[in-house]
C-alpha cells in the first residue's frame, strides 16, 4: 500500500521538533520516495509523537488515517 | 570535559579534553586519545564499537567505575554521567544493549540519554577510513538509525505502531464478520435452500401420488379378486335375505290386515279409532326411525371390523383410546416442536405481562451448576426467539408416519364414537317402540275387548316379524357394506376397466403392483429424507440468516453509537446517515466503508513496518555495494543509491572539496553510487574515476572534508557538537595538514555549536625544536616540551 504522502507531507513541516533519529529516518524514507510504492513517510513522522500515547491519542490518529482512506474511496 | 576514571584493567584514558571551538592534541600513543572521544560517544548514545569484539569487551572489562563531566555547553552548565563498565552487555551479533548508566544528570537534574543528545553530540572521523569506507559507514550508520528507530516505534509487539494496529483490530471486531458480499451470498444460500425445499416436495408429492395411485390400483386389483371369489357368494346370501324380507313384509301385510278386519267388525267410537290409527303411525314412524339406526349402527360395526353392540364398541374405543396416548408420546419423542409451541404460546403472554407490570428486570431463571441468570424480559426474548425457530420446523420423516397413523386411529375412534351414538340412539328408539305397542294395544282393548287376545295374538305375531325384519335389515346392510358398489356384475365390468386404464398409466402390469408398490413406498420415504434434509438445511439458513441480522444491526448499533468508534465517525461523515431504521442493506454498506477503511489504514501501518524493514536492508546493501560486495537487497536499492548518490554529489559540489580534489572540474561533479565512480567534466571532456582513487593518501585530506561535509548538511543539529578528527598522521602528509587547519579555521566560524579537535599522535620532537628556535617560537616550543613531558600530550588552541 502507498504511502498517502502529498506535496505538503515532503516539505519536512516539524523537522525542527524531530529529534536526530526520527529526522535520519524521515530523510532516508523520503530518499527511497519515488513512486507508487513510496514509504510512508507521513506516518513516520507521526509514530514518534504517540510513543507515550492515549488510547485518545491513537484514536486520533487512527481518525486521521482513516479519513485519508474514506478520502481515496471518494 | 573530564573524565575520572581508575582503570581495573591495562587500559588508559585521557582525562581531559579541551574547551576550544577547534584544537590540536598531540600525544604518545596508548595513553588512551582514542578511548576517551569513544566513551564520550557512548556517553551521548552513540555506539562505536561492534558487539561481541575484543576492542569492546576489554571496555567494559577494564574501565570500571567513572565519571564523565563535561561544562560550558550551550543549552546547559554541565552534564555528568556516572556507570560502572562492569555492568554493561558485552553484546551478540543482534546488536548491544544500550550502556547503563547510574545516573546521568543536566545541571544536576536527572536526564535521558535523548535529553543529552538533543544537547550533545560527539563525532568521531577516524583517519584510518578511506572514502569508501566512510560513505559506507554513512549507509550503515543510517540504516543502523532506521532499524533503531523500527525497534522503538514500530515495534510488532510494542510501541505505538503495534498500539494502533491493536486499537484498529478491536475496532474491526466490533463492526462483526458480516459483509454486504457475505450477506448477498447467505441471502443466495437461503433462497437456493428454499428451492431446494420446494423441489424436494415436489418430488415427495409425485412420490405420494404414484404410491397412492399404486395403493389404489391394488386395492381396485384386489377387490375385484375379492368380487370374483365372493360376490357370488355375498350375492345369493342377500337375494335370501331379500326373500326373507319379502316374505315377513308380506305376512305382515296380512297380519295387519287381519287385525284391521277384527277391529273393523265392531263398532267403536270414533275416538278410540283415531287413537289406535294415531298409535300405529307412531309406532310405524319409530320402526323406521329404529331401522334407520341400526342399519347405520351394522354399517359402522361392519367398518370397524366389530360386532354392532354397545360391549364391543366400548371395549374397541378404549383400545384405540390407549393406542393414541402411545402414539402421541411417540409422536413426541420424535418430534417434540409442536408441544414446545404450544408451551412456549402459554407461557410468553405470561411473562410480557410481567414486564408490564415492571417485572422485567427481575431474575426469573438462576441455574446454581451452570450460573445462568436470565431476567423475565431475557426469558422472554428467549422463549419468543426459540418460538420463531421452532416455527415451520419440519417433522423427521418417522413422526410423519406417526402422525399419519395417529389420524387413522383418531378416526377410527370418530367412527366408534359415531357407532355407541348410533347404538344408544337404537336402544332409546327401542324403548319407544315398546311405548308404542303398549299404546296400540291398549286402543285396541278399548276398540273391542272380545277379540284383544286374537288381537294382541296377531298383533304380537306382527311385531315378531317386525323384529325379524329390522334383523334382517341389518345383515343386508352389513352386507352390502362389505360389497359396497360391487355387487353387480355392470359395476365389476366398470371397475376392471378402471383398473386397465390405471395399470396402463402407471406403466405396470396388475402381478407387478405389489412389488411397484413397495418401491413406490421405498421410494416415498426416500423422498420424504430428501425432503425432510432440504427442510432441515433451509431452517438452518434461515437461522443463520436471522442471526446474520441481528449481527449486522449489533454491528450498526457499535458502528453509530459505540464511544470506542466515534473516532471512526468522526473520519467518516457519511455514516451519519445511518439509524435504526436504515435497512438493512444500508447498513451493510455502512460496515463494509467502515471496515474497508480502518483495514485500509491497518495495511498502511503494517506496511510501514515492512517498508522500514526494506529500507534497513537497502541501506546496508548500498553499504555492502560500496564496499565491492552483493547488496542483498531489492526493494528501495535503485532510489537510496540515487538518494546517497544526490548527497555524494552534494558534498563533492562544495567548493573546496572541489578546489583540492578536482580543481579542474567544470560544472556539477556527480558521484553515481551504482557504478561507484566521481563524474565531473574537465577540459570539455566528460571525466570518470572510481571513488576508490579518492582514498589514496594524497586524497585524504579531501575526503576528510567530505566526512566534515557530509556533518554540515545534516538539517537537525544539537545545541553543542564535538568532532574529533582522529589518527590522521598517518594519511595526511604535514602540508596537507595546514590546509586542513585552515579549512577548520574557516568552518569554524560558520558552525558556532562545533568544537572540532584533530588528534594525531606525536611525530615531532619539541624540545629539540625549542633548541634550534629562537624568540616567541623557541618559548612555545618550550612549553610544548615541558606539557609532554608532564601530561603525554600537548593541546594547541587554534580557535577560542
Amino acid at each position: 500500500m502507498r504511502g498517502n504522502t502529498t506535496a505538503s507531507d515532503r516539505a519536512k513541516p516539524h523537522a525542527e521538533s524531530q529529534d536526530p533519529d526520527t529526522a535520519a529516518v524521515v530523510e532516508a524514507l523520503r530518499g527511497a520516495t519515488v513512486g507508487p510504492n513510496d514509504p510512508d513517510v507521513k506516518l513516520a513522522q507521526m509514530l514518534p509523537q504517540l510513543k507515550e500515547g492515549t488510547n485518545s491519542a491513537f484514536s486520533e490518529a487512527l481518525e486521521r488515517l482513516v479519513r485519508n482512506a474514506s478520502a481515496d474511496r471518494g | 570535559m573530564l573524565i575520572e576514571a581508575s582503570p581495573i584493567g591495562p587500559l588508559s584514558i585521557l582525562p581531559e579534553l579541551p574547551d576550544a571551538r577547534l584544537a590540536m592534541l598531540e600525544g604518545f600513543n596508548g595513553i588512551g586519545k582514542t578511548l576517551a572521544v569513544r566513551l564520550l560517544q557512548i556517553c551521548t548514545g552513540d555506539q562505536p564499537y561492534r558487539p561481541d569484539t575484543a576492542p569492546w569487551e576489554s571496555l567494559c572489562e577494564g574501565l570500571g567505575k567513572f565519571t564523565v563531566t563535561v561544562s560550558g555547553l550551550n543549552g546547559a552548565r554541565e552534564i555528568q554521567w556516572v556507570a560502572d563498565s562492569r555492568e554493561w552487555d558485552a553484546g551478540s551479533d543482534d546488536g548491544i544493549a544500550p550502556p547503563h548508566f547510574q545516573k546521568i544528570t543536566i545541571d544536576g537534574r536527572a536526564a535521558s540519554l535523548d535529553e543529552v543528545r538533543s544537547l550533545l553530540t560527539v563525532l568521531r572521523l577516524g583517519g584510518e577510513q578511506g572514502i569508501v569506507e566512510t560513505l559506507a559507514r554513512l549507509a550503515d550508520r543510517t540504516a543502523e538509525t532506521v532499524r533503531r528507530w523500527a525497534r522503538r516505534y514500530a515495534d510488532q509487539e510494542a510501541g505505538p505502531l503495534a498500539s494502533m494496529e491493536e486499537a484498529a483490530a478491536t475496532s474491526v471486531r466490533l463492526l462483526g464478520g458480516w459483509s454486504s458480499e457475505a450477506f448477498l451470498d447467505l441471502t443466495k444460500s437461503v433462497e437456493k435452500a428454499r428451492e431446494q425445499v420446494r423441489a424436494a416436495e415436489k418430488e415427495t408429492e409425485k412420490a405420494r401420488q404414484r404410491r397412492d395411485d399404486l395403493s389404489g390400483a391394488l386395492e381396485l386389483s384386489r377387490r375385484l379378486q375379492e368380487i370374483r371369489r365372493r360376490a357370488p357368494e355375498l350375492a345369493d346370501r342377500l337375494r335370501t335375505i331379500d326373500a326373507g324380507i319379502g316374505d315377513i313384509q308380506r305376512n305382515r301385510v296380512r297380519l295387519q290386515n287381519r287385525v284391521r278386519a277384527i277391529a273393523g267388525q265392531v263398532a267403536a267410537a270414533q275416538p278410540q279409532r283415531t287413537e289406535l290409527q294415531n298409535a300405529r303411525r307412531t309406532l310405524e314412524r319409530r320402526r323406521k326411525q329404529l331401522s334407520s339406526r341400526l342399519e347405520e349402527a351394522a354399517i359402522l360395526g361392519s367398518e370397524l371390523e366389530i360386532q354392532p353392540d354397545d360391549g364391543s364398541t366400548r371395549s374397541l374405543m378404549t383400545d384405540l383410546e390407549a393406542e393414541i396416548a402411545e402414539l402421541e408420546a411417540e409422536r413426541i419423542r420424535l418430534d417434540a416442536a409442536p408441544s414446545m409451541r404450544i408451551l412456549l404460546d402459554q407461557l410468553t403472554p405470561q411473562l410480557a405481562d410481567a414486564e408490564r407490570q415492571g417485572l422485567g428486570g427481575q431474575l426469573a431463571v438462576d441455574h446454581p451448576e451452570l450460573e445462568w441468570e436470565l431476567t423475565v424480559s431475557q426469558t422472554r426474548v428467549g422463549m419468543q426467539t426459540r418460538r420463531a425457530f421452532l416455527e415451520g420446523q419440519p417433522a423427521p420423516p418417522q413422526a410423519q408416519e406417526v402422525v399419519e397413523r395417529l389420524e387413522r386411529t383418531h378416526d377410527s375412534l370418530n367412527r366408534a364414537a359415531s357407532l355407541r351414538s348410533a347404538l344408544r340412539e337404537a336402544e332409546r328408539l327401542r324403548r319407544l317402540v315398546a311405548q308404542n305397542e303398549e299404546r296400540v294395544n291398549n286402543a285396541l282393548a278399548a276398540i273391542n275387548p272380545k277379540a284383544v287376545d286374537e288381537m294382541q295374538r296377531l298383533e304380537e305375531e306382527r311385531r315378531s316379524a317386525d323384529e325379524r325384519l329390522l334383523e334382517l335389515a341389518a345383515v343386508r346392510a352389513a352386507l352390502a357394506q362389505q360389497l359396497g358398489p360391487l355387487v353387480d356384475e355392470t359395476t365389476a365390468t366398470a371397475l376392471t376397466h378402471q383398473l386397465r386404464a390405471s395399470l396402463q398409466q402407471l406403466g405396470v402390469s396388475e402381478d407387478d403392483l405389489e412389488p411397484a408398490l413397495a418401491e413406490a413406498e421405498s421410494t416415498l420415504a426416500s423422498s420424504r429424507v430428501a425432503q425432510q434434509k432440504a427442510q432441515n438445511a433451509e431452517v438452518e439458513t434461515a437461522r443463520q440468516m436471522a442471526q446474520a441480522g441481528a449481527e449486522v444491526r449489533k454491528a450498526r448499533t457499535a458502528l453509530t453509537e459505540s464511544p470506542k468508534l466515534e473516532w471512526i465517525r468522526a473520519a467518516i461523515p457519511s455514516l451519519s446517515s445511518l439509524t435504526r431504521s436504515s435497512t438493512l442493506k444500508d447498513q451493510l454498506a455502512g460496515i463494509d466503508m467502515a471496515r474497508e477503511c480502518v483495514e485500509s489504514a491497518g495495511e498502511r501501518l503494517g506496511e510501514l513496518r515492512s517498508q522500514l524493514g526494506a529500507v534497513e536492508s537497502a541501506l546496508r546493501g548500498v553499504g555492502r555495494h560500496l564496499r565491492g560486495l552483493d547488496p542483498e537487497a531489492v526493494r528501495y536499492l535503485p532510489e537510496l543509491e540515487s538518494w546517497f548518490s544526490e548527497r555524494f554529489s552534494e558534498w563533492f559540489n562544495t567548493e573546496r572539496i572541489r578546489k583540492e580534489l578536482l580543481p579542474g572540474a567544470a560544472g556539477d561533479v556527480k558521484v553515481d553510487v551504482k557504478t561507484r565512480d566521481v563524474i565531473w567534466t574537465e577540459g570539455g571532456s566528460i571525466q570518470r574515476r572510481p571513488l576508490e582513487a579518492f582514498s589514496s593518501g594524497e586524497q585524504a585530506f579531501a575526503y576528510t572534508r567530505a566526512r566534515l561535509g557530509e556533518l554540515d548538511v545534516e538539517d537537525v543539529k544539537p545545541a553543542n557538537r564535538l568532532i574529533v578528527l582522529d589518527e590522521f598522521g598517518a594519511f595526511i602528509a604535514h602540508d596537507r595538514l595546514t590546509g586542513l587547519l585552515a579549512y577548520l579555521r574557516d568552518r569554524a566560524t560558520i558552525h558556532p555549536q562545533d568544537q572540532v579537535l584533530v588528534m594525531l599522535p606525536l611525530s615531532r620532537d619539541y624540545a629539540e625544536l625549542a633548541r634550534t628556535s629562537i624568540g616567541l617560537e623557541a618559548e612555545k616550543f618550550e612549553r610544548f616540551a615541558e606539557e609532554i613531558t608532564f601530561r603525554k600530550y600537548v593541546v594547541r588552541v587554534l580557535v577560542q
